[in-house]
C-alpha cells in the first residue's frame, strides 16, 4: 500500500514539472564579505573573508530554489590592543529561495532596456533566454536562505560547526548569450557561533549563471 | 544595452575589490600593553619521583625571555622547586589579581611532571604536580582548581602555558574540536571524527570541566594522553630543556608570521608544533611522538 503510494506521489511530483516549467541552472560565484565579530568583554573586530560557491538553481515561474555548496576563507582580525579574533577557512552547504521584485502582481524585476512591454514577464524571460536578442534585461529580485559551515581555525586543526541565516538582493544582467546570465548580490548574513557573542558579514556577490533549458520545457515551442 | 561594459565592469571589480577585502585587516597597535606573569618550575621534588633535570632551568630561562621582552620585573614571579607549591601559587595568583586590571596580560607558566587521574564516576582530570606532590593540598592542582585560581585575575586576556605531560587535558574541548586525538601516539589526525563532533557539540551546548577559552588560551606541550619530553641534545645540538620551552624560547626570534615585531598564541603554538615534528616526531617510534595543543576558541593573544 505504502508502494502504491509512494509510486502515486512521484507520479504526480513528475506529472507537475512540465506545468510548472522548471528551470535548471548552475551557477559559478565568488563573495567577499566583512565579517564583523564580537565575544563578551573585547570589541567588535572586522575581518575579510571570501568564498567560492558552485550553485544548482531550480527556477519556476520567476521562482527560484537552490542548493550551494562552497569554500571559504576569512582572515585573522588587526591584534590593536594585543588580540585579535583568529582567521579560519572551511566549506559550507546553503539552501536558498529568491524572489523577483513585483508590485501588485506585476513583476517590476525586470528592468528592459530593450523597450518592450509584455505583460506575461515570464514568458518574455523565457524568450530572452531561448533565443539571442539585440537588447539586455536586468532582473532585480530578493532573497534568503540557511547555511551550514565547518570551518578550522587557521594555523590549528581545530574544527568548529555554526548555521547561519542570510538574506540578501541581486541584480541579474541578461547577457545577449540566451543561456548565461550574470549575477550581482549583496548578502547578508548571520552567523550562529558558540564562540562568539555576535558575528555578521556583508559583502558583495559575483557569479555566472548558465540555465539548462528543461527539454519538457521546450514542448510547443 | 552593449553586453562588453558589463563584462569589463565585472572583471574590474572581481581583479580589484573582492581580492583585497582580506587586506582590511591590517595591524593598528599589537603592543599589549600592561603584563603580569607567574613561572614555576619544578625538577627535584620533596619525595623520590621521575628525575627531571631541567625544568629550572625551563622557568628560569622564560622567566629572563619575559623580562627581555617588555615584562616588568616587579611583575614577573619565578618559583622552582622547594617554592614552587600550591599554597604559594594560591598566594602569587591573589598578589597578581590585586594590581591587574581588566585590559592587563596575565600568563601562567609551568615546567615539571604532570599527570592524569581517573575518578570514581570514570571522568578524567588532569594535574599539575608540584613541589610537596605527596600531599595532595598542597601538591597537585587540578585543571578545574587552575581554572578557579585564573578567574581571581581580573585580566580579560590570560594565557596558560604548560610545559608538563597530560597538559593537553587542562584545554576544554569546546566549540573548537581538536582533529588530534587525545593521544597522537599511533592515530594520525582524524577530521571527519572531529567534524562529527564539532556537529554534535554544537546542539548538545555541552559543558565540561578543564579550562574554556573564555578564562584563558592554553598552550599545553603534549595531549591528554601523552607523555612530554625534556633533552639535553638533539643531534649533537645542545638543548638543556623540556622540548616545548626549548622552542618557546626560539618564538620571538623564529616564530614571527607577520613580521609585526610581536609573538601570538597562534604563532607560539604553530613554531613550536612545527618544531617539534621536523626535529623530535620524524625521528623517533611512535611511542615517544607528541604534539603541543591549543586552545579552541576565536581569541588570538600577543605574549611578547
Amino acid at each position: 500500500m505504502k508502494i502504491i503510494s509512494r509510486f502515486a506521489l512521484f507520479a504526480i511530483l513528475v506529472s507537475a514539472v512540465p506545468a510548472f516549467s522548471i528551470d535548471i541552472s548552475h551557477s559559478l560565484s565568488s563573495r567577499g564579505t566583512v565579517v564583523i565579530s564580537r565575544l563578551e568583554g573585547f570589541d567588535f573586530k572586522t575581518q575579510g573573508s571570501n568564498s567560492l560557491e558552485l550553485a544548482t538553481l531550480l527556477e519556476w515561474s520567476s521562482w527560484a530554489i537552490s542548493g550551494i555548496l562552497g569554500i571559504h576563507g576569512t582572515e585573522a582580525t588587526n591584534l590593536d590592543g594585543g588580540w585579535g579574533y583568529r582567521g579560519y577557512e572551511g566549506f559550507h552547504a546553503r539552501v536558498q529561495v529568491e524572489i523577483p521584485f513585483s508590485i501588485g502582481g506585476t513583476s517590476m524585476g525586470d528592468l528592459s532596456s530593450s523597450g518592450t512591454h509584455d505583460k506575461d514577464t515570464s514568458v518574455k524571460e523565457k524568450a530572452s533566454r531561448e533565443k539571442p536578442t539585440s537588447g539586455s534585461i536586468f532582473r532585480a529580485g530578493w532573497g534568503g536562505g540557511g547555511g551550514g559551515f565547518f570551518s578550522r581555525y587557521r594555523e590549528t586543526d581545530l574544527l568548529f560547526f555554526y548555521p547561519s541565516a542570510y538574506t540578501f538582493l541581486f541584480l541579474d544582467y541578461l547577457t545577449a548569450y540566451p543561456r548565461i546570465r550574470i549575477r550581482y548580490s549583496v548578502p547578508f548574513e548571520w552567523y550562529f557561533r558558540k564562540d562568539l557573542d555576535s558575528s555578521f558579514s556583508f559583502g558583495l556577490s559575483i557569479g555566472v549563471v548558465y540555465t539548462w533549458t528543461n527539454p519538457m520545457n521546450k514542448e510547443g515551442r | 544595452m552593449n553586453f562588453r561594459p558589463f563584462l569589463r565592469s565585472t572583471l574590474l571589480i572581481l581583479t580589484t575589490i573582492l581580492p583585497s577585502i582580506p587586506f582590511l585587516s591590517c595591524s593598528i597597535d599589537p603592543d599589549p600593553g600592561e603584563r603580569y606573569a607567574i613561572v614555576y618550575g619544578v625538577a627535584n621534588y620533596k619525595e623520590p619521583i621521575t628525575t627531571l633535570f631541567f625544568s629550572v632551568n625551563d622557568a628560569v630561562a622564560v622567566e629572563n625571555l619575559l623580562k627581555s621582552r617588555g615584562y616588568p620585573s616587579e611583575h614577573v614571579i619565578l618559583r622552582t622547586d622547594s617554592e614552587a607549591t600550591k599554597d604559594h601559587l594560591q598566594k602569587d595568583i591573589e598578589d597578581i589579581a590585586a594590581k591587574a586590571k581588566a585590559d592587563s596580560l596575565f600568563l601562567f607558566y609551568f615546567s615539571g611532571h604532570g599527570t592524569q587521574r581517573i575518578s570514581i564516576d570514570q571522568s578524567t582530570h588532569e594535574y599539575i604536580v608540584l613541589y610537596d606532590h605527596a600531599n595532595p593540598s598542597n601538591g597537585i592542582v587540578e585543571d578545574s582548581e587552575l581554572m578557579r585560581l585564573l578567574q581571581k585575575v581580573p585580566s580579560k586576556r590570560k594565557v596558560v602555558l604548560l610545559d608538563s605531560c597530560n597538559s593537553g587535558g587542562f584545554i576544554r574541548d569546546f566549540p573548537g574540536v581538536d582533529a588530534i586525538p587525545p593521544d597522537y601516539r599511533g592515530s594520525g589526525i582524524d577530521y571527519l571524527k572531529a567534524a562529527q563532533k564539532a556537529f554534535v557539540k554544537y546542539f548538545a551546548n555541552v559543558e565540561e570541566g578543564d579550562i574554556p577559552y573564555t578564562e584563558a588560551v592554553v598552550i599545553a606541550a603534549g595531549g591528554a594522553l601523552e607523555p612530554v619530553f625534556e633533552k639535553d641534545e638533539i643531534n649533537g645540538v645542545p638543548i638543556a630543556h623540556g622540548l616545548f620551552t626549548y622552542y618557546l624560547l626560539q618564538a620571538p626570534y623564529s616564530a614571527d608570521r607577520n613580521h609585526d615585531g610581536w609573538i601570538t598564541t597562534l604563532e607560539a603554538y604553530h613554531y613550536i608544533r612545527d618544531q617539534i615534528e621536523k626535529n623530535w616526531n620524524r625521528y623517533l617510534s611512535s611511542d615517544e611522538v607528541f604534539l603541543p595543543r591549543i586552545s579552541g576558541g576565536p581569541l588570538d593573544l600577543v605574549i611578547f
